[in-house]
């Protein structure tokens, strides 16, 4: 106990000396301060701006731009906004309320078959000697670094002779490639799992599916998480994949850009209350998560 | 006859133990190849047969035939004075230098004072990966209403009234600062990841022997995080290619402010009934030169990188 005591206090004494700054680095420090909280606010004033006006009648607003008075708060809180957003907004028929349902799709279809088969390949290539094992992920940083330029209208064209063009289908197909860079995380994290834990298993005749299903996919769970997160909040900020392949099943991204030329002439504060809405799955989904992202994302070198 | 019994079992034994090494081999790549199947097969679809799809429909016409043509029109574009290829090509090259010799240092900086722990650090983490998490469309909204002449600043005056991006002169340089002012979230996010799991027992010993902060990001922090640098260099070099930004958003490639990247996704969405198979031809000779031209170039960035020494911990 009482050497416990000792090695916490060396700690704090440790952990105070690498905080402990001089008068010259206390001054660089305020200045970075200084520069942070102005970028920070930058970035984070013109949100508020927003916000508030998404509060504001359409022909308040207009007023109030045209008195350059946005900066003011509105006369009344409205919440009109907001409901009218899941009504006008609307792009070739396809509600609001449809855009973020084909969103949710994109997310847990796309992104949570991307994660499960980055885990399992990552695991299988990581943990199973066979010959081409060294092959496929000598293939896959290959392909990781050198990357094809254009070929988007070959994956048109592919796609439309498979009839995965604006199929929802096809999500699930292509989230099945999973050989990039959350693969190489994949195969770092199970290279530090030891092995002892499936031949325990196979002592007690469980076979190797037991083994990935029952003792290393619970062990990934927090990287996958982390990678499911962010892959969630990309899938759900992107624009161009359902514009492209997805044409009549656009997600709230690619809607609200659809609809931007007609709702910022017509109802500028209900776009604007749509934008807030279409924020907040990510915002809170990043705000539950943050401490597991911000400490289980990181690379390493590119070997081989 | 014990002798030829011991013999017989062991023999049967061995055959057995064989027949059991073989189920288990053969329960092994059961196993592996029921997990590949998907996996392998997509990757056979949508990256080997994309990609040899691409490189045929380079030297063909829309109907099929074999022609160079698609690599005149590639040329003519490139070569006319104001021809949009040509623009692409030259601000994509910005867009380079801006995420490698500007956004990648500062955003390493900013990494590095976070990790030191700055006051009001994890405000500022959260703060400056804002630009990540939020939709772009909300993003680009938020900042083209703010710099629009009858937005919040237009009455300051500072606003041209085109605005910033409605003429040629302001446009592209506008896009290009909204790419610094949005772009150090996921540089920051990964470097401080990487950063933090540097032992703190260097940097104690650093201190102790009297390193300041310059001193210790050049000589320690650097050379320690360098494999996770030249990584995300390498990254950046390849996804200049591959994602078009926020020009879509921005100005719709409108005002020169058009990049490689988004040539080839307007060329491809934009073209619908007769024209599009044309444009398909076109933009996959296109896409074919500049794989060709950055195939070496990555390789030899790769090449250098793993001449330096990694320091490994």
């Amino acid at each position: 106990m009482e050497k416990i005591g000792i090695v916490q206090t060396k700690h704090r004494k440790t952990g105070r000396l690498l905080s402990k700054r001089t008068g010259g680095e206390r001054a660089v420090f305020t200045v970075v301060f200084v520069l942070f909280l102005l970028y920070s606010v930058s970035l984070i004033l013109p949100f508020l701006w927003m916000i508030m006006n998404s509060f504001k009648a359409h022909t308040e607003f207009v007023m109030d731009q045209a008195a350059g008075k946005t900066l003011g708060f509105p006369d009344v809180w409205r919440l009109v906004n907001y409901i009218n957003a899941f009504k006008q907004i609307n792009y070739i028929g396809i509600t609001f309320p449809v855009m973020l349902l084909n969103s949710c799709y994109y997310v847990f279809i796309g992104g949570g078959i991307s994660v499960f088969f980055q885990a399992v390949t990552g695991y299988v290539i990581s943990k199973y000697k066979f010959k081409a094992g060294p092959v496929i992920y000598a293939i896959a940083i290959f392909c990781m670094t050198l990357p094809i330029i254009g070929n988007m209208a070959a994956e048109m064209k592919v796609r439309a002779q498979l009839g995965l063009l604006d199929n929802l289908a096809a999500v699930i197909f292509t989230s099945m490639s999973s050989f990039g860079y959350n693969f190489l995380m994949m195969h770092a994290f199970f290279k530090t799992i030891s092995w002892d834990y499936a031949e325990a298993v196979f002592i007690d005749g469980g076979g190797h599916f037991t083994v990935f299903f029952r003792i290393m996919l619970p062990m990934a769970m927090p990287l996958m998480t982390t990678l499911f997160i962010l892959s969630a909040i990309g899938i759900w900020n992107d624009y161009q994949t359902p514009m492209l392949y997805f044409p009549s099943s656009p997600g709230v991204a690619t809607g609200m850009q659809l609809a931007a030329f007609e709702m910022l002439r017509k109802a500028k504060t209900v776009y604007y209350a749509a934008l807030v809405i279409s924020c907040l799955p990510v915002l809170i989904l990043f705000a539950a998560f943050a401490d597991t992202i911000m400490k289980n994302y990181t690379i390493g070198g590119l070997k081989g | 006859m014990t002798t030829v019994q011991e013999n017989s079992s062991s023999v049967s034994s061995q055959a057995f133990a064989k027949k059991c090494r073989r189920k288990a081999l053969l329960k092994k790549h059961a196993f592996i190849w029921t997990m590949l199947a998907g996996p392998i097969v997509c990757w056979f679809i949508f990256y080997l047969y994309t990609n040899l799809n691409m490189i045929v429909m380079a030297f063909q016409t829309p109907k099929g035939a074999w022609t160079w043509q698609n690599f005149v029109s590639f040329w003519d574009n490139l070569s006319a004075t104001d021809g949009s290829l040509r623009i692409a090509v030259w601000n994509t090259f910005l867009y380079f230098l801006l995420a490698n010799a500007v956004i990648l240092p500062i955003g390493t900086l900013i990494a590095y004072f976070l990790y030191k722990k700055v006051a009001g650090y994890k405000f500022f983490r959260v703060a400056i990966f804002l630009p990540s998490i939020i939709p772009g469309v909300v993003m680009v909204t938020v900042f083209k209403e703010t710099i629009s002449p009858v937005g919040p600043l237009g009455k300051t005056g500072w606003i041209p009234a085109l605005g910033f991006l409605g003429q040629d002169s302001t446009a592209t340089p506008t896009v290009l600062f909204y790419t610094f002012w949005t772009g150090f979230s996921s540089i920051m996010l990964l470097m401080s990841g990487t950063m933090a799991r540097i032992p703190t027992e260097v940097m104690e010993a650093a201190k102790l022997d009297g390193c300041g902060p310059f001193r210790e990001f050049r000589s320690l922090v650097i050379p320690l995080i360098f494999s996770t640098l030249t990584t995300q260099l390498i990254f950046g070099l390849t996804g200049l290619f591959s994602s078009s930004g926020p020009i879509l958003l921005m100005t719709g490639g409108a005002h020169k402010t058009t990049t490689l990247s988004y040539w080839i996704f307007e060329n491809v969405y934009g073209s619908t009934g007769a024209t599009a198979a044309d444009a398909y031809n076109i933009v996959s000779a296109t896409g074919l030169v500049f794989t060709v031209i950055l195939f070496p170039i990555i390789l030899l960035v790769r090449f250098l990188v793993n001449k330096v020494d990694m320091v490994e911990y």
